[in-house]
């Protein structure tokens, strides 16, 4: 999503001390200080809607419900949350419109897609919308928890580089992961992930030249979450290959290995 | 080439060749003339020979019969070439001698380059091979060596056949040996010149081989145009057929039909409609498994966040608000498995099922009675019939179910203190149910998809989803196509939502 933020942050993101020595990161959710905390639900289904409010209460997070698109539109008026979960099928306005106009906004609001097609996920990934992050239904309540908090993690280090960081980068090549901010550069240029395209990178990343089956990345890129087709697994990695290729056209290291998985080739072409 | 161009072909030129024939048949025609000629020749050396047998000298006597012979000779024939030879070969006397005559003029049709470059061709084809006897006889020599001399001397009758030394024609010569007493004093040899009958055969091979040769430019041609307005087509046709099915054997499109009037047009258009119709099926077994897979990941979702909630939350309150939650769902699927049974079922149990004259109006007339009692006050339902004669075959059962969901649609949209019409008339030879409500209507872009399976548009959505699967209107078109009428919806000038019903009137009872 590097047509999302401008180059503003990409300078920004450079001065806060990329290189440090390679370790591990910590699991989601151990971080724990969210700074902004207003999530929009944006759903039709009265059920979903409801227990995806009452879970993230009870997170602590400040929730507001709407039934369809324009009706979130209307009442944000103005006021954009600090985080929006978005349906995309809702009569009257659906997700993909209602994420386009708050894109037009912020290029920096995180939203999150909750999707009921595997067609549809390849739709509105190929649709480039700049979504955070996708989840198909029926997705786990604890999954959705995970991904608000990582999201909120993620926009409290870009809101504020002079955060010190924890934990040194995991680096690997011309790859460098930050496992605290989710995000990722290659050859010191940043590539905009989601939160699972990152999950998958890493689980990917930290054994190199090892073959990872689809079982083990959806595993590792949806910890709680177990009915994901590996259709959905090999969308997620060509979309990952192709956002490497938009800043590195050599780019190569993610290899398909028949019948078996993915792996990741050490190193792959150099600056 | 394509096999259907060129079977078209050979037999147009299966036709052109019969001139061909023709050609053969003038060579036969040409080898009885010649075998009439030489019977005419020996009969004419037979006489000479008889009138100068006999003598001691015929040298002398020879003469003067061929003198006198040759003035009476009629002069529009070939002129017949007499001589007569001793017992040594030697020539003695000849009718040349005494002709008066000069030689005809040539017949230009054997020049003719068409006519020479053919008798190239045909020549080794048919046999017409040159002719290949030696000379009569050495230039500038009077002994006559031929084949046919020499067996004349011998005492035997023989001919032969040359090419004439103006290479024109043919000479046919006729040796007829002379004998005087026991022995044979010479010969008499008759020769002429098949050239008079030649140039009238050689006139019409000409023509003919014009002809033949026009037939064949012109069977070409017809070849070639008749095989592109039937090959042409046929060609497209096959390549769309291929186009159709991609690498691995799936439909992926349609034949596109054609224009024209002919048969070909007629099968273009057949296979267009079969190909549409399987890609029409294709696409709905295709799509219901992606609908139905989507439209129970709504309640699926529902249900495994609360049961997810269920096991977190202590307050009893909380529990008993998301227990709910799963049975709703649960009951949710449950009705969407039915609705689905119901619409994929009805195309294969329609056909089977036994069917009863229903009287459409008395039917309406008692499901109205039902939903006047259940709504009461809030939605007013008024039935308006015109005319008589309402029966159609079918399963009442499968009615009383199109005019409850269309009716259940109508009144769930309705406001309150609104009204629900419901009109039957008869005109020709359908019954029309028409059910009107004074709801916000259907938006414009709505009107093709209220039928489609799982669509479902209510603003309203507290009142919706769990109890509307999206089904209802669906299975409503589909009993209605089965039973051969059909379903519109569209809405009414002055607001709200109109479904027109139409289905096909049974036969009136003979009584």
């Amino acid at each position: 999503m590097c047509h999302r933020r401008g180059a503003n942050e990409e300078k920004r993101r450079q001065e806060c001390g990329w290189n440090v020595a390679a370790g591990h990161g910590r699991r989601p959710g151990s971080y724990n200080s969210p700074v902004a905390n207003s999530i929009a639900v944006v759903e039709d289904e009265d059920n979903i809607r409801e227990t995806v409010a009452f879970a993230l209460r009870r997170e602590g997070y400040d929730v507001r419900m709407f039934r369809d698109g324009l009706e979130a539109w209307e009442a944000f008026d103005g006021r954009l949350p600090d985080l929006a979960i978005l349906d995309i099928t809702m009569p009257r306005m659906d997700g993909l419109e209602l994420c386009r106009k708050l894109r037009a906004k912020s290029e920096t609001l995180p939203i999150i897609f909750l999707t009921s097609r595997d067609e549809e996920l390849d739709r509105i990934l190929g649709l480039e919308l700049g979504a955070d992050d996708y989840l198909c239904k029926p997705f786990s309540m604890r999954e959705l928890t995970a991904r608000v908090k990582v999201l909120f993690r993620r926009l409290a280090f870009l809101q504020d580089p002079k955060a010190q960081r924890e934990e040194a980068p995991l680096r690997c090549g011309p790859l460098e992961l930050d496992l605290q901010r989710y995000l990722v550069t290659w050859n010191g240029r940043p590539v905009e992930l989601t939160v699972t395209e990152f999950m998958m990178l890493h689980s990917l990343v930290r054994h190199p030249g090892h073959v990872k089956s689809r079982k083990q990345l959806t595993k590792e890129g949806y910890p709680n979450d177990t009915y994901i087709s590996d259709r959905t697994i090999d969308t997620h990695i060509k979309r990952l290959r192709r956002k490497f290729e938009e800043v590195d056209a050599r780019f190569s290291a993610i290899e398909t290995v028949y019948g078996v998985g993915y792996r990741w080739v050490s190193g792959g072409p150099g600056p | 080439m394509h096999r259907i161009s060129i079977r078209l072909m050979a037999f147009n030129l299966l036709l052109v060749f019969l001139p061909v024939g023709g050609i053969l048949y003038l060579g036969s025609y040409e080898t009885k003339l010649l075998a009439a000629q030489r019977r005419a020749l020996e009969e004419q050396a037979r006489l000479l020979s008889a009138s100068l047998s006999g003598y001691d000298e015929p040298a002398r006597r020879a003469s003067d019969v061929l003198a006198q012979r040759e003035r009476l000779q009629a002069s529009n024939e070939e002129p017949v070439r007499l001589r007569v030879v001793g017992t040594n070969g030697r020539l003695v006397a000849d009718s040349l001698t005494f002709s008066l005559r000069t030689a005809p003029p040539e017949n230009r049709a054997r020049r003719n380059i068409l006519y020479r470059t053919g008798a190239t061709i045909l020549r080794p084809v048919l046999g017409l091979s040159r002719l290949t006897e030696p000379p009569l006889a050495e230039a500038g020599s009077d002994q006559l060596l031929g084949r046919e001399v020499g067996a004349a001397l011998r005492g035997d009758v023989a001919s032969a056949e040359r090419i004439s030394p103006d290479n024109r024609s043919v000479t046919v010569s006729v040796a007829y040996p002379i004998r005087s007493g026991g022995r044979i004093g010479g010969a008499v040899l008759a020769s002429q010149s098949t050239f008079t009958i030649l140039q009238d055969l050689y006139t019409v091979r000409l023509g003919v081989l014009r002809i033949f040769l026009i037939s064949l430019v012109v069977a070409i041609i017809l070849s070639f145009l008749v095989g592109t307005t039937i090959v042409k087509p046929l060609q497209q046709l096959r390549v769309q057929a291929g186009e159709i099915l991609d690498r691995r054997g799936r439909l992926r499109g349609r034949f596109r039909g054609s224009d024209k009037k002919d048969e070909i047009g007629d099968l273009a258009r057949a296979l267009e409609r079969l190909t549409g119709r399987l890609d029409e099926h294709v696409r709905f077994t295709e799509s219901f498994a992606a609908d139905v897979s989507h439209e129970f990941k709504n309640p699926l979702a529902s249900i495994r966040t609360a049961t997810e909630m269920l096991a977190e939350v202590d307050e009893p309150a909380q529990r008993k608000r998301f227990r709910r939650m799963v049975e709703q769902e649960i009951a949710r699927m449950e009705s969407l498995l039915s609705g689905v049974r119901e619409v994929t079922m009805i195309d294969a149990q329609l056909p089977t099922e036994q069917r009863q004259r229903v009287d459409v109006a008395a039917l309406l007339g008692r499901i109205v009675e039902g939903f006047r009692m259940r709504e009461r006050d809030r939605v007013e339902i008024g039935l308006e019939t015109s005319g008589e004669g309402f029966d159609v075959e079918a399963s009442e059962d499968r009615l009383i179910q199109v005019f409850v969901n269309v009716l259940e649609n109508a009144i769930s949209f309705s406001p309150e203190g609104g009204t629900v019409t419901v009109s039957v008339n008869r005109n020709d030879r359908k019954i029309t149910t028409t059910i009107s409500d004074q709801g916000p209507g259907i938006p414009e872009g709505n009107l093709g998809r209220v039928f489609d399976r799982f669509f479902s548009h209510r603003p309203d959505t507290s009142r919706a989803r769990t109890s509307h699967t999206g089904l209802g209107l669906a299975i409503v078109k589909a009993t209605v196509d089965g039973y051969g009428g059909s379903v519109d919806a569209a809405n009414n000038p002055g607001g709200g939502a109109r479904f027109e019903i139409r289905l096909p009137a049974a036969a009136r009872r003979e009584s």
